[in-house]
């Protein structure tokens, strides 16, 4: 996997989310890009970036969030961690583990968000907003494969035509 | 290369710092200031993503859609025709407070606002921030209070040199002290988002016995030494005696965030409360 391409991927879903999205994708549904993103590096790289990653997309968001800084910081790096790893294992470390893997990555990260919110005592989030991303998880379950598929190194003799 | 221990340690660091992070802002009220950075270096790929999104699509419209189009249009001209009446009653609501008093009367000498754009939103699904495309270039500074035609829309909390970036009052975090038009009632509005079904605004510190209006316009009373005073925050649409001592009074936001696309940034309120005086030596 090229490191550039996975910068550039960051970016791209960046500005997709803050940008692009609020005006294509309809009221009440929030997928998130960055997520799906980190998410995507961590299963084709390993566990080690997937901290990097996750690291940095979680203070991309709360660097452009309302919230405390470090509340993305903590939970980004946490789930794609843990699918990262899990990704080592069988029967995840097939094809069919990858929609899986992006699955439990997007919902892990609204639980611990939760976790932070409800029971650490810090800021809690919006039983309104955590629903709207909750309905984004289809979306950002399906960009985290098109990431993938952008990442994912071409096979031995694959000739672009 | 780090091992599968070596990861778990950095892991933990790394969850470790963060949580430290979040509990020294939480304990001393005190945020990092990277997003001025980051607003900086971000803003303009926003900005430039937003506008190219808007202008073709705009020309597909153009292409294809023209009928649509001239629906579109009528629309937009009923929309401002309306934003104009509302500024008039803003307005007329203005001048009447104006007649209180003198103090009061220097309290909503607003300054000369300016206009900006919404060129993206929070980076975060679970976040209600937005971005405009105008900064410190534009004499921004951070907390100054931003309007939208109808009403109090937030403030700032990031700025950049040539965009900000905008705390809606619709967040979780936002507070602002309001008085009622009719009652004088004072209060707190925060969002209502984090409530059971609940959405708006929910009006606190009501006691019990307060008589409030279905309707009573909910507008900024200057105590939080943030928001000047007479600025439309929203209408009380539902009174409820609570649990305690108090009021549930839910009020209806006067602004539509979600389709929020110019803003109004007012100058920021000195230490007094007041609007800076243009006038005065720097």
């Amino acid at each position: 996997m090229s490191y550039a391409r996975a910068a550039l991927a960051v970016i791209a879903a960046f500005l997709l989310q803050t940008g692009v999205l609020p005006l294509t994708v309809g009221e009440g549904v929030t997928p998130d890009f960055l997520l799906a993103t980190a998410a995507a590096v961590a299963l084709l790289a390993g566990p080690g970036p997937a901290i990097g990653f996750g690291l940095v997309t979680g203070l991309l968001q709360d660097s452009f969030s309302g919230g405390l800084l470090g509340m993305n910081g903590f939970s980004k790096p946490l789930v794609v961690f843990l699918a990262a790893r899990a990704r080592e294992y069988p029967p995840l470390d097939t094809r069919a583990g990858i929609p899986l893997l992006l699955l439990f990555a997007a919902a892990a990260d609204l639980v611990v968000l939760w976790v932070l919110g409800e029971v650490a005592g810090f800021t809690a989030v919006p039983a309104l907003e955590l629903g709207a991303a909750g309905f984004g998880i289809p979306i950002t379950v399906i960009y985290g494969l098109l990431v993938v598929r952008f990442l994912r190194p071409r096979p031995a003799g694959y000739q672009a035509r | 290369m780090p091992g599968k221990r070596g990861h778990g340690i950095l892991l933990g660091i790394v969850l470790a710092a963060n949580f430290l992070g979040l509990t020294f802002q939480v304990r001393s009220g005190i945020s990092f200031p990277i997003r001025d950075g980051l607003a900086a270096v971000f803003g303009g790929g926003q900005s430039l993503v937003v506008d190219s999104t808007r202008a073709v699509s705009s020309w597909v419209e153009t292409v294809g859609e023209a009928h649509e189009m001239r629906l579109a249009r009528d629309e937009l001209r009923d929309r401002v025709a309306r934003l104009e009446w509302e500024l008039t009653v803003q307005r007329g609501m203005l001048e009447r407070a104006r007649g209180f008093t003198d103090l009061d009367a220097a309290a909503m000498d607003l300054g000369e606002p300016v206009s900006g754009e919404v060129v993206g939103v929070s980076a975060s699904p679970l976040d209600r921030t937005v971005t405009v495309n105008r900064g410190s270039r534009h004499g921004i500074e951070r907390d100054a209070p931003v309007m939208a035609a109808s009403g109090l829309a937030g403030r700032i909390v990031a700025v950049g040199p040539g965009v900000s970036q905008v705390e809606l009052l619709s967040a979780s975090t936002a507070a602002v002290a309001v008085i009622t038009s009719g009652s004088r009632t004072r209060g707190v509005v925060r969002s209502a988002a984090g409530e059971d079904g609940a959405s708006g605004y929910r009006l606190h510190f009501v006691p019990v016995g307060q008589r409030i209006a279905i309707g009573e316009e909910v507008i900024s009373s200057g105590l939080d030494q943030l928001y000047p005073k007479g600025l439309l925050v929203g209408h009380v649409s539902a009174v409820h005696e609570g649990a305690g001592l108090l009021l549930e009074v839910a009020v209806e936001p006067a602004v539509d965030f979600d389709t929020l696309e110019r803003v109004f940034m007012l100058p920021r309120r000195d230490d007094s409360g007041m609007a800076p005086d243009p006038d005065a030596a720097p």
